[in-house]
């Protein structure tokens, strides 16, 4: 985890309920002060600095129904502002904001790395402390002390979430089941329910496979059957026709000269074919087309030799070919004419199928037809020829059948093949694979209706698919549950443990801070709820807050926030005073407390003491209208005066200063 | 996109099927070469058909092997029938690109653009009602008498055509 740190280098306020002022927490050093104390009589707009402060870090007036709180009362122009100019990890991080209340409307301006952006901005490392909820931690009213015991109020456990991170465990937790949702958002059904379903189909289709199989060896094992018997019939036959050896010979003969024949037929129809999958061949008449669309396509000169690229490219120039200079207008009319010219891969096409045109019928539009025609022609003689020796062939058997020993074989052959027809008709249905049904039609089909083996098989594979896909996903599912589960464990225990140190070292520090005080914090829950009883003193409730966050800021080490108070001391007992004052400063790095002047007394010294080398800022802060202090303030060198205020630096004044209203 | 090809036509075909073969050292492609003498049929006779998607089977998107030097060919007639079908003349240059544009893309196996691809296949299945009446309903028994016939058949619907 890298450290954070975020410093107060100093705000300027004008147009606003306080006075207007400026300060500069640098003004005596390169470094803010570790100790910054502003004194500010009751009425000099403590509160609207503060709560301005609040705003300024927590962006919270940017969404705000209403402003006037914040106006300057009695003057101004409707418009105030309020800078603030922090440094967070040694760079300058300013927010600004413009009131104008004549709109009723805040608008924030954030200026970091990039520059000014509009907006409440902060960088992101900043936004879990800069925060409503969170702000309340570092910008601390003493007065407001028993706001930590109502989690009406506060919420420390969201706060001590905010400042370890524990809820990185939560938001770790939240990705998961993000991810999972987005992931699976098109499964209709995710769990065991959507897995048996696809089981269910997968067992369907498959048994429909085997069934399919099954039907079709079994046609099959009867066609081989068949052609046993056919095979030892047609020897038997021969046989029965061998016994008179002249039309055994005669028979025999004719047989051999068909089936050389059939052979010659078999040849050229294979030759014809394949002669005829040319266009040209087929006919003269396509062989023309084929010539009028090429000639037709050189009278028109298409394609052209430009391409409709070479016209785009041209548009961009800046200079046309001629020398002439390509202007907007010019660069329209080019680019709507290069429309009409073909792109280069048209051109490659079309030069293609031109050159093939002029391949097949360039020589002669006729003789592509004429070699076909003669083909056919030979096909017709060598057929009739076939047809004559067919007939002889059958003119023969049917001799011989007249014997009723042949004729018997013959029947029982013809039935045969008969049955051996209708086998083939039958296994058809189970071979054809001719169609290709892509995979969603497949899903929505019924495999019993279905006879294509090689369908049934894609379809199982589809739904075999699909199992395996729920498979993995119930997997997965179980794996993110048990992923979810230890991150939600963690996620409590943390906060469990982390909210129990809190607690006992806030009340470790109560016990040096009240030594003869038995209060003590019980838990930490939405608020500090302290142990046996429902509430303190004002006095021990702001010790009681001053431990906790001490506890807070010192555990959070990697974190280094400035803290700033009001009254810190005001409803503490004299002799707390001083344990408070040497607390403070090592609270956090940057503290700035805004006191009036009757809190000073034991407290301010020990909170000197204890500030060491480092020592303490004295700023003093009061509105104009009082001739004795105006006259003084005035002696003061480095003091400043605005229009309704004046600003004193320095420890002398400070310490002498006495609030009319505050000390009668 | 694919070539597609009518169902029933399929059926037709079923006896010489296995006849379609291919010379020595090429695929046979029994599917195709049904589809092409459909649609060589429905060249002849300018004859096409629209059909329902369920009346059909989905063939090959490219030119099977036995055609795959002729397909350059069958576009080339097949842009000419359509273009002679639009009464656009060949001398009609801007006509003739759009037209062509319109039906062509190179970068298709098939050279066909989706749209061309649909009107070839178009050819092919009101080709089979061709067949149809040329062979008066008699499904082929034999390829060497189909063969004939067809080449007959054809020759007679041009000739009529040209009387």
């Amino acid at each position: 985890m890298m450290a954070t740190t975020l410093r107060i280098l100093g705000w300027k306020a004008e147009g606003l309920r306080c006075p207007d002022h400026e300060i500069d927490f640098c003004a005596e050093r390169d470094r803010p002060a570790p100790v910054s104390l502003i004194q500010m009589p009751n009425g000099t707009g403590k509160t609207t600095t503060l709560e301005l402060l609040r705003a300024a870090l927590s962006g919270s007036l940017e969404e705000s129904a209403t402003i006037g709180g914040f106006r300057k009362q009695g003057a101004g122009n409707g418009h105030g502002e309020f800078t603030l100019r922090l440094e967070h990890d040694g760079r300058q991080l300013t927010l600004l904001l413009e009131f104008d209340f004549n709109m009723d409307r805040v608008t924030y301006k954030t200026t970091w790395q990039e520059g000014q952006e509009l907006g409440f901005r902060p960088p992101q490392r900043l936004r879990r402390f800069l925060n409503e909820n969170f702000v309340n931690f570092f910008v601390f009213d003493g007065e407001l002390a028993d706001d930590l015991r109502d989690p009406a109020k506060t919420d420390a456990r969201k706060a001590i979430e905010s400042l370890f991170q524990v809820n990185l465990l939560d938001r770790m937790k939240n990705s998961v089941q993000d991810y999972w949702d987005r992931q699976t958002k098109n499964e209709s059904a995710k769990g065991q329910a959507g897995l048996t379903r696809s089981l269910n189909r997968l067992q369907k289709w498959s048994t429909r496979l085997d069934r399919l199989k099954h039907e079709k060896a079994a046609f099959e094992r009867t066609h081989a059957d068949a052609e046993t018997q056919l095979k030892r019939l047609e020897v038997r036959y021969e046989e029965e026709i061998n016994k008179e050896k002249g039309r055994t010979t005669k028979i025999s003969e004719a047989r051999n000269l068909a089936e050389k024949l059939r052979n010659g037929v078999a040849e050229t129809t294979k030759a014809v074919l394949d002669n005829m999958r040319e266009p040209q061949a087929l006919s003269t008449e396509f062989a023309h087309a084929l010539l009028d669309l090429k000639s037709g396509l050189d009278r028109v000169k298409l394609p052209e030799s430009a391409a409709r690229e070479w016209f785009e490219e041209l548009a961009d120039e800046d200079e046309c070919v001629c020398g002439r200079p390509i202007n907007e207008d010019i660069q329209a009319v080019i680019r709507e004419r290069a429309e009409r010219y073909l792109g280069t891969d048209d051109i490659t096409l079309l030069n293609r199928i031109k050159s093939g045109i002029s391949e097949a019928v360039g020589a002669s539009a006729s003789s592509p037809s004429e070699v076909l025609s003669g083909r056919l022609r030979e096909l017709a003689k060598q057929s009739r020829q076939l047809q004559d020796a067919e007939n002889e062939l059958v003119l023969l058997h049917s001799e011989a059948e007249e014997d009723q020993a042949v004729r018997v074989v013959r029947v029982e052959i013809d039935r045969l093949r008969e049955k051996q027809d209708k086998i083939r008709e039958e296994l058809r249905k189970y071979e054809d694979d001719g169609e290709r049904i892509p995979a969603d039609r497949l899903k929505s089909m019924d495999p019993e209706k279905l006879y294509s083996i090689k369908v049934v098989e894609t379809g199982k594979a589809v739904f075999q698919r699909e199992v395996e896909r729920r498979e993995e996903i119930r997997m997965l599912a179980r794996r993110k549950d048990i992923l979810v589960g230890i991150l939600e464990q963690a996620y409590a225990a943390a906060k469990q443990e982390i909210a129990e140190e809190i607690r006992d070292e806030t009340n470790k520090r109560i016990v040096r801070l009240m030594p003869n005080n038995n209060i003590r914090v019980d838990r930490i829950d939405g608020a500090l709820l302290l142990r046996g009883q429902s509430s303190g003193s004002a006095g021990e409730n702001l010790s009681v807050g001053y431990a906790f966050l001490a506890t807070l800021f010192d555990r959070a080490d990697e974190h280094h926030l400035p803290f700033v108070v009001d009254s810190p001391v005001i409803p503490i007992d004299r002799d707390i005073r001083a344990p408070v004052g040497n607390l403070l400063p090592r609270l956090a790095g940057q503290v700035i407390a805004f006191i009036i002047s009757t809190e000073r007394d034991v407290f301010v010294p020990s909170l000197k003491a204890a500030s060491g080398c480092g020592g303490v800022q004295y700023v003093t802060l009061f509105r104009k209208g009082k001739d004795r202090l105006d006259a003084r303030a005035a002696t003061v060198s480095n003091a400043v005066e605005t229009t309704d205020g004046f600003y004193v630096p320095g420890e002398e004044f400070f310490v002498e200063f006495q609030g009319e209203d505050e000390d009668g | 996109m694919d070539f597609f090809i009518r169902k029933t036509a399929r059926i037709w075909f079923r006896d010489i099927w296995d006849e379609f073969s291919a010379l020595p050292g090429a695929k046979a492609a029994p599917n195709f070469d049904a589809f092409y003498f459909c649609f060589i049929a429905g060249i002849a006779e300018n004859r096409k058909k629209d059909l329902p998607g369920d009346e059909t089977a989905q063939l090959v998107p490219e030119f099977p092997e036995a055609y795959k030097s002729r397909g350059a060919l069958l576009v080339a007639l097949f842009l000419n029938r359509e273009i002679r079908s639009q009464g656009v003349l060949l001398t009609d240059r801007k006509k003739v690109r759009d037209d062509i544009s319109k039906l062509i893309n190179p970068h298709a196996a098939n050279h066909l653009s989706d749209y061309g691809v649909r009107e070839f296949n178009k050819y092919s299945f009101g080709g089979y009602d061709v067949l149809l009446e040329w062979f008066d309903g008699d499904r082929p028994r034999s390829l060497e008498t189909f063969l004939r016939t067809f080449k007959l058949k054809l020759d007679d619907a041009q000739s009529v055509q040209n009387l």
